[in-house]
């Protein structure tokens, strides 16, 4: 697959090197602003993160007071109109952007660190623990996802402790996997027998040893992984297994469907947030789709029509 | 429930089934043209759009089409398997009624799983046409079409075979949403209402139900493979 190979242009190797050092930030960042797709992407994401620090700049409104009329369409008071319980729609998108923000990207970093643990201890230790772990994540790969997130969303109770736990437990499969090829693939090189002839624990070697060689790799994982997670949080709530008191984009949608938002003339309260959620995704998708490109300069964009033999 | 789950069935079966194949296959062929005119509509244009577009969540699309097709246009039904007092039977008019109604819902699956088919399918097919074999094939004087289609697109389809049962539990998933969203009478809505009826039984036959369908795909993408690919048999 495409993302292994950004893998061959990994990250340092200098063992130190537990975050990733000035010298690639500043390429990243270069890397970022000479793709377009990733520098549209990244504008969406930082949008989106400065609304959820400060919601209350752009939209003044209490989003659960339901005090003005109901099923309002849109206008200058309104931009989205307002709920059929008289709540500002518009108030409640940019209120809500801060808890479904919060759920992707902490589900996507603990779902990114559980295959990290689980896909390279698989690639180093190998033997029995490999073929273990190489079961339990066929498993978790094989079944699938949204079912079991509504069965376990159900038994427990409804809230974003249980959304976060849930989808992390669903998530972390495929990037185990990828992480664990990758992984295989280094366990021969000699800065690792290096390592072991050190005398180096076996913990030490795989979270400072290989783990900073996988650095853009495992950003790539918790980008894909993020696009996933906001669309399935959100159907999760959707569908009513949210908590409905929580204000999310997930239960604006739950609550818009429950209400019978699009027959009844008032689109935007349902359009809007599943708008937001697309945009958001969008946004990690961008520079996903752009980091496979930055690593992998054959799926570059063509420009010329007779360049097919580059590849 | 078993007779419940065996009269949805059909409905579910039939919705993913259709949808899958047609976005299988128009991301494979799309894939495959795109990789081949490298610089064209379908390589800088429509994968992009249709990336983004998959990120989008099914249900995003569903209610945009809902909006745009039922509600305003008023061309398509708003939601249902066909239209009420119609009796099921094999008549023209019941099966042209039902594929009105499926084609929304079906739609919806389709703008969102096909993308993804085209960017692995073109990633893949811009990896095996760096091979020697196609360049060998190129020196032999063949076709073009006979170097894609046979030397190209057969190799780099094997690794989206198997994508193609991993894929398929993320399209249940989605085709819950999309029921859900329609009102379309199948599995999916059957357990969405075990769930807002807290019919725990009924919640843990289907996702069985569900599993085992990812599993019988599994093994059928596996047979495909052994199909296409002489080295896998074997072993």
């Amino acid at each position: 697959m495409s993302i292994a190979a950004i893998a061959s242009e990994a990250g340092p190797l200098d063992p130190t090197a537990a975050t990733v050092p000035q010298g690639s930030l500043s390429r990243f960042t270069r890397a970022i602003l000479r793709n377009r797709k990733a520098t549209a992407g990244t504008v969406i994401l930082l949008i989106l993160v400065l609304l959820a620090i400060f919601p209350g700049v752009v939209a003044r409104d209490d989003p659960q007071a339901a005090i003005y009329g109901q099923n309002l369409g849109p206008s200058a008071q309104h931009l989205l109109g307002t709920t059929q319980l008289g709540q500002d729609v518009f108030s409640q998108l940019i209120w809500g952007t801060r808890l479904t923000l919060i759920v992707t990207v902490v589900v996507s970093a603990l779902a990114t660190v559980i295959s990290m643990i689980i896909g390279v201890s698989a690639a180093y230790i190998g033997g029995l623990t490999d073929r273990s772990l190489s079961l339990l994540t066929d498993i978790f790969l094989i079944i699938p996802t949204l079912p079991l997130l509504i069965v376990l969303a159900s038994y427990l109770p409804p809230g974003s402790v249980t959304m976060i736990v849930v989808l992390t437990l669903t998530s972390w499969a495929f990037q185990a996997r990828q992480l664990r090829s990758q992984g295989l693939s280094l366990r021969s090189r000699d800065f690792l027998s290096a390592a072991k002839v050190r005398g180096e624990r076996t913990s030490y070697i795989i979270f400072v040893e290989i783990i900073p060689t996988m650095t853009s790799l495992i950003v790539a994982s918790f980008l894909g992984l993020s696009v996933f997670v906001v669309g399935f949080a959100a159907g999760l709530q959707f569908l009513g297994l949210g908590n409905s008191t929580e204000l999310t984009w997930g239960t604006m949608l739950y609550y818009a469907q429950q209400g019978g938002a699009l027959e009844a003339g008032n689109a935007w309260w349902a359009l809007a947030p599943g708008a937001a959620v697309a945009f958001m995704g969008a946004g990690f998708a961008l520079v996903n789709y752009a980091f496979d490109e930055i690593g992998n300069p054959a799926l570059r964009p063509v420009r010329k029509r007779r360049a097919r033999t580059t590849a | 429930m078993l007779t419940e789950i065996i009269s949805k069935l059909p409905w579910t079966l039939g919705l993913v089934g259709v949808t899958t194949v047609i976005a299988f296959a128009i991301g494979t062929l799309v894939g495959v043209v795109g990789a081949w005119r490298r610089g064209g509509i379908l390589d800088g244009i429509l994968p992009p759009m249709l990336f983004i577009v998959a990120s989008f969540p099914v249900f995003f699309v569903g209610l945009l089409l809902l909006y745009v097709f039922a509600v305003t246009l008023n061309w398509l039904p708003l939601s249902s398997n066909y239209s009420i007092g119609l009796e099921p039977s094999l008549s023209p008019s019941f099966i042209g009624d039902v594929l009105v109604h499926a084609v929304l819902p079906g739609l919806s699956l389709v703008v969102v799983t096909a993308g993804l088919w085209i960017y692995s399918m073109r990633n893949n097919m811009i990896t095996t046409l760096a091979e020697d074999y196609v360049k060998m094939g190129r020196a032999k004087g063949l076709r073009s079409w006979r170097i894609m289609i046979d030397y190209a697109a057969r190799n780099a389809i094997l690794p989206n075979l198997t994508g193609f049962a991993m894929q398929l539990g993320y399209v249940l998933g989605g085709s819950i949403l999309v029921e859900y969203t329609f009102s379309y009478p199948g599995l999916g809505y059957l357990f969405y209402t075990s769930t807002t009826d807290h019919d725990l039984p009924l919640m843990q036959a289907l996702f069985l139900v569900y599993t085992l369908a990812v599993l019988v795909c599994v093994l059928l993408a596996d047979l495909a493979t052994a199909g296409l690919d002489p080295r896998t048999r074997d072993a």
